[in-house]
């Protein structure tokens, strides 16, 4: 093919005197999709910034981003808006605040057409009816008039496709484009992203932390880390010779499975620790009229399974199964509307707050967001002795301290860290910290939430193998709530598939995964990226 | 050893919080600005409870209506009372109202604002349109209409105007509250099992301070001018203490023959007013979290 579309040579970049990105070379073809990779802080995002020159304003670039011939970070700030959206595109990680919340879908796809095209609003709104049919909203169920919260997170990041592609752009750049969407809906936003490049022969900077994702879009991948390039080539014999040290740590972490010693050898017996008995959970339907309500939704509808102490359970689904509304309710957080929760011999969907504190000393939860997960005012040792509030003596300073420098201990941490503040913590050690605090009171179960998925995949090996140790050591049970298949092969004993508030398949960890029954499990397993998987498909390809 | 290390860190991250803080603090201009006026009328104040160049209670017929001069800095009125000690007296009393006024709004404001936002439903709606039915009072008049009612006087108009400050500061509660509810922090504190009460007080209080603390500032500023106006009509502060409001009204008849009567005590309401709005828009700057370096 001819020249590239996209040229970037020797980019450096300066924050005041911290340096960011330091001299990265990256070219993309037109026709081609060129993943970029690496942890946090890497320099991804700050990259596809530099393209856009959308930066901070305190950073200094330096080098030369060739766009069709056309140095970029000497263009006037005339010329980028004429470039920005008409030739090139972008698409960002998070669909809920990419959109406009006060305009409808029509009116943000027409808008760019409208500034670059100077066509009459009919034609433009005409356009963006035809881009919006193109990815996968069609007019007789998304009409232009439809208002951004109307729509699902997938919806939504097709509508922010739709207005970054309106222009047919010679290069899509997409940050992170399904980091916020679970698996099924991750791979059809990139099969949609795929076919649009074969259809418009634009190149494709493909953002991502998530190698199997970039191993299956990616012509070449760049490794970026701490803000240089790390090693760059095609996709397929990067991650299949894994020649450079940081590729093979990355590629090893992506794929981690924690030694854990009760993986094949769970606790036996009958003891039931949570039993859920056809749990249901209704929300009032929308408004239809004064007095009137809609169909309520059914978020949960009749539910029943168990869990035995000292086991390891995820329950998989996709978004807006339940998930997350059954575990409020397993955490009385949240009542059924009917059915019945018992743990640990208690009835707890019944129980009123004073009677349910012995039940809550046993149950803790571990959220996904380790950025939201503590109170930004109180240091670590109020947060993580919260729990300490279930017990029944009052404790003392020092006792408290101790329970806490055991607890940090236990998951990693230091006792000389709870006189810190949360922010002083990276994304990890949050996460660790949220695990100190639910065991803080040695509870039987504890959930978690996703509790790995906001992380990057070194650090979610380190996590993994200390969810192991915990369930090894203290004999936890857990309840993961996850939309990642390997996270629940890695970690679980047993696996529960949810659907549309509904259990649709269970059993044991391996078995559901290698031959699952349901057309659910199956949609899920098909859509989950796999590094391997994808490393061959390549390697098959080129020979 | 190792404990003394602990505690060596901890002072040093408060430390560093701290000087974070002034270091921010002191590049906004209008903080600089405002705090420097705020501290100088408080100082004045403060001073004139131990000092003040002449007796205000004290009429001089034969000083009267002085202009400025090297014994009478800002003049005399006319009984012959010195126009700086009945200033200096006058922000004693302004402050004491305002400072009042707004400390009701936050002791009544704050919990009804957090009880609404943690029960939802009719207790929220049923808190939510009383304070509307208050709002939708112009709050100088119906401070009027209390202080002529229960009698003027300073105690009067302090809760008079400290009513109007509760459903403001309620709404600031609320309003940050019911951001906080769903965060994941709350809800671990509900899995410790911790009630609503004491979620409110550990955890949503200490994290809405900042909203209150601007809040705070304004309605302080709205409070000096509520005062000024109810003693202009003779509804605040009585006879014989000064208050800059009646100052101004004293001042009306003599217009032309002393306007420096009129012109200080609304130069003192002006700069006083000034300053703590510059406070609290640099207040705001300085700790919107939005602006904040991201952590």
């Amino acid at each position: 093919m001819s020249a590239p579309v996209l040229d970037i040579a020797n980019l450096s970049l300066t924050i005041g005197n911290t340096p960011i990105l330091r001299d990265i070379d990256l070219t993309v073809k037109a026709g081609e999709v060129v993943g970029l990779v690496g942890e946090s802080g890497s320099g991804k995002s700050m990259t596809a910034q530099a393209v856009m020159r959308l930066l901070p304003h305190a950073a200094r670039p330096a080098g030369r981003i060739g766009f069709n011939g056309e140095d970029l970070l000497t263009a006037s700030e005339e010329r980028m808006c004429e470039l920005r959206g008409d030739d090139i595109g972008m698409v960002f990680q998070e669909p809920m605040t990419a959109l406009n919340p006060v305009k409808t879908i029509g009116e943000q796809v027409a808008e760019g057409i409208r500034f670059h095209r100077r066509v009459s609003r009919a034609e433009a709104e005409a356009r963006a009816r035809d881009m919006l049919e193109r990815v996968g909203l069609p007019h007789s169920r998304f009409p232009l008039s439809r208002y951004p919260h109307e729509l699902s997170g997938g919806q939504r990041q097709r509508v922010v496709i739709a207005i970054a592609c309106a222009l047919h752009p010679k290069l899509l750049i997409a940050d992170e484009p399904t980091t916020a969407l679970d698996v099924v809906l991750q791979k059809q936003i990139l099969d949609l992203l795929r076919s649009l490049v074969e259809e418009n022969g634009m190149g494709l900077v493909l953002i991502s932390h998530d190698l199997g994702v970039v191993a299956d879009m990616a012509d070449r991948i760049t490794i970026l880390r701490h803000g240089a390039v790390q090693e760059a080539g095609e996709t397929a014999t990067v991650l299949r010779e894994q020649k450079h040290p940081y590729t093979k740590r990355l590629a090893e972490a992506s794929v981690h499975v924690p030694a854990w010693a009760n993986a094949q050898t769970a606790p036996d017996g009958d003891n039931r620790l949570l039993e859920l008995e056809d749990v249901a959970r209704h929300f009032p339907g929308h408004r239809t009229g004064f007095f009137s309500r809609g169909e309520p939704v059914r978020a949960v509808d009749g539910v029943s399974f168990s869990i035995r102490s000292g086991h390891s359970v995820a329950l998989v689904g996709q978004s807006g199964c339940g998930k997350s509304t059954l575990a409020r309710m397993i955490l009385a957080l949240d009542r059924p509307t009917s059915g019945a929760i018992r743990f640990d011999g208690m009835e707890t969907s019944s129980l009123d707050e004073h009677a349910l504190r012995p039940a809550r000393r046993e149950m803790q939860v571990v959220f996904q967001d380790p950025y939201g997960s503590f109170n930004p005012r109180q240091k670590v040792l109020s947060s993580v002795a919260e729990p300490l509030h279930l017990m029944d003596e009052r404790m003392g300073r020092s006792e408290k301290r101790d329970r806490v420098t055991e607890a940090l201990v236990e998951v990693g941490m230091q006792s000389s860290d709870m006189d810190k503040y949360p922010h002083e913590f990276s994304g990890g050690q949050r996460q660790r910290l949220a695990i100190a605090r639910a065991i803080i009171t040695r509870p039987k179960l504890v959930v978690a939430d996703e509790p790995v998925s906001a992380l990057d995949v070194s650090i979610r090996a380190q996590i993994l193998d200390l969810f192991a140790k915990l369930n090894d050591d203290l004999g936890l049970a857990f309840l993961f709530i996850t939309h990642d298949l390997t996270v629940a092969r890695a970690i679980t004993h047993d696996v529960l598939v949810m659907d549309h508030g509904k259990i649709v398949e269970t059993g044991r960890t391996g078995d559901v995964l290698d031959r699952p029954a349901s057309e659910v499990t199956q949609r899920l397993i098909a859509a989950a990226p796999d590094l391997k998987r994808a490393i061959e498909r390549r390697s098959k390809k080129i020979t | 050893m190792a404990n003394g290390g602990i505690e060596g860190e901890l002072v040093a991250t408060e430390h560093e919080d701290w000087r974070r803080f002034i270091r921010k603090a002191l590049a906004n201009r209008s903080f600089l600005a405002g705090a420097v006026i705020t501290l100088f009328v408080i100082a004045v104040a403060l001073v004139s409870a131990i000092w003040t160049p002449y007796d205000v209670t004290k009429l001089v017929i034969a000083d009267r209506l002085q202009g400025l001069s090297s014994t009478h800095l800002l003049g005399t009125d006319h009984f012959g009372r010195d126009i700086l000690s009945m200033i200096m007296v006058g922000s004693r009393n302004s402050i004491a109202v305002a400072l009042i006024a707004v400390g009701i709004g936050i002791a009544v404001g704050v919990p009804l604002g957090t009880y609404a936002a943690a029960k939802r439903g009719v207790v929220d709606e049923v808190l939510m349109r009383a304070s509307d039915i208050v709002f939708a009072f112009p709050a100088l008049l119906s401070a009027v209409m209390i202080t002529a009612i229960f009698g003027p006087g300073a105690i009067n108009a302090i809760i008079a105007i400290g009513i109007f400050n509760i459903p403001v500061f309620a709404r600031v509660a609320r309003g940050g509250a019911l951001a906080l509810w769903p965060r994941e922090f709350i809800l671990a504190a509900r899995a410790s099992g911790k009630r609503a009460g004491l979620i409110t007080v550990q955890h949503i209080v200490p994290n809405i301070a900042n909203l209150l603390l601007v809040q705070g500032t304004i309605q302080f500023s709205l409070g000096i001018l509520a005062e000024a106006g109810l003693s202009y009509v003779g509804l605040g502060t009585q006879p014989p203490a000064p208050s800059w409001g009646r100052m101004l009204f004293e001042a009306q008849t003599m217009m032309t023959i002393a306007p420096h009567m009129a012109i200080v005590p609304g130069f003192a309401i002006i700069i006083t007013v000034l300053g703590l709005n510059l406070l609290g828009d640099g207040l705001r700057d300085v700790l919107d979290p939005r602006l904040r370096r991201q952590r």
